[in-house]
């Protein structure tokens, strides 16, 4: 999956990251930010830079999906590679992106499990992935204990 | 291309250029919260949990020792704002939980 990813620049910690989405409305700056919640959990999140701010709750719909979300994926598994004791939670905003984020888990599951562990959350019960599932959020960590 | 360049690398390098701005902003916003309504998100379902778990343990018996616990847990960047809104939702979550007392009949 992270094969296909755009290149990006990160940051030292590698708690941030940026990168440019190429598609059919031109160029467009993504952000991915890795925010500390408390103890060893860390929020994704994503959006577009635009007008010297985070644009966060817009589809871009630039027609490169696919590779926005592989570089998203290449940049959560560099931060978890950096930090094995930090656990990423993903919480999608709203039920379009809930729908994309439960499609690409199932499609790419056989590519994710074997880099990571999966928890599936469905309000507050969290139970290991299962791609047969449909979930509210998501939490990744290389350690299956934490 | 090489797939990962440092923002320090980039900043030196006018190939980047056209990424100088974002990167800019994101240092200087690097302890900032730019995600608000995931980090909500987050907390209020800690919250949830903690006032279940409270009131399965009965750790705390008034609003006030359920604040003090709550708050205890959430981590010293969170500003102030959202301290407000969190503290609203764990106060609502706390008077909305169901009663413990059991009323019998005399």
């Amino acid at each position: 999956m992270v094969e296909n990813a755009y290149p990006y620049l990160a940051s030292g910690k590698m708690t941030q990251a940026t990168f440019q989405s190429l598609g059919p409305k031109g160029i467009i700056i993504k952000v991915i930010r890795f925010e500390y919640v408390k103890e060893n959990r860390w929020n994704l999140g994503f959006g577009d830079f635009k007008r010297g701010q985070i644009e966060t709750n817009k589809m871009t719909n630039n027609g490169d999906m696919a590779k926005v979300l592989a570089t998203v994926a290449a940049a959560t598994s560099a931060f978890l590679e950096e930090y094995p004791d930090r656990i990423v939670e993903i919480r999608p905003v709203d039920e379009k992106r809930k729908m994309l984020f439960n499609l690409v888990f199932s499609r790419r599951w056989e590519q994710i499990k074997e880099k990571a562990f999966v928890f599936g959350l469905k309000g507050n019960q969290r139970e290991i992935y299962s791609p047969y599932q449909f979930y509210d959020s998501f939490e990744i960590a290389t350690t299956f204990d934490l | 291309m090489k797939k990962v360049t440092t923002f320090e690398e980039a900043l030196q390098n006018p190939a980047h250029q056209d990424m100088w701005e974002v990167v800019r902003f994101l240092e200087k916003h690097e302890d900032d919260i730019l995600f608000p309504e995931k980090f909500l998100a987050s907390h209020k379902d800690a919250i949830l949990q903690k006032t279940k778990h409270m009131q399965n343990q009965a750790t705390a018996s008034s609003l006030k020792d359920a604040l003090l616990e709550i708050l205890n847990d959430f981590p010293g960047h969170v500003p102030a704002e959202m301290l407000i809104e969190l503290t609203r939702f764990a106060i609502e979550q706390w008077e909305a939980r169901p009663s413990t007392v059991v009323i019998e009949k005399i």
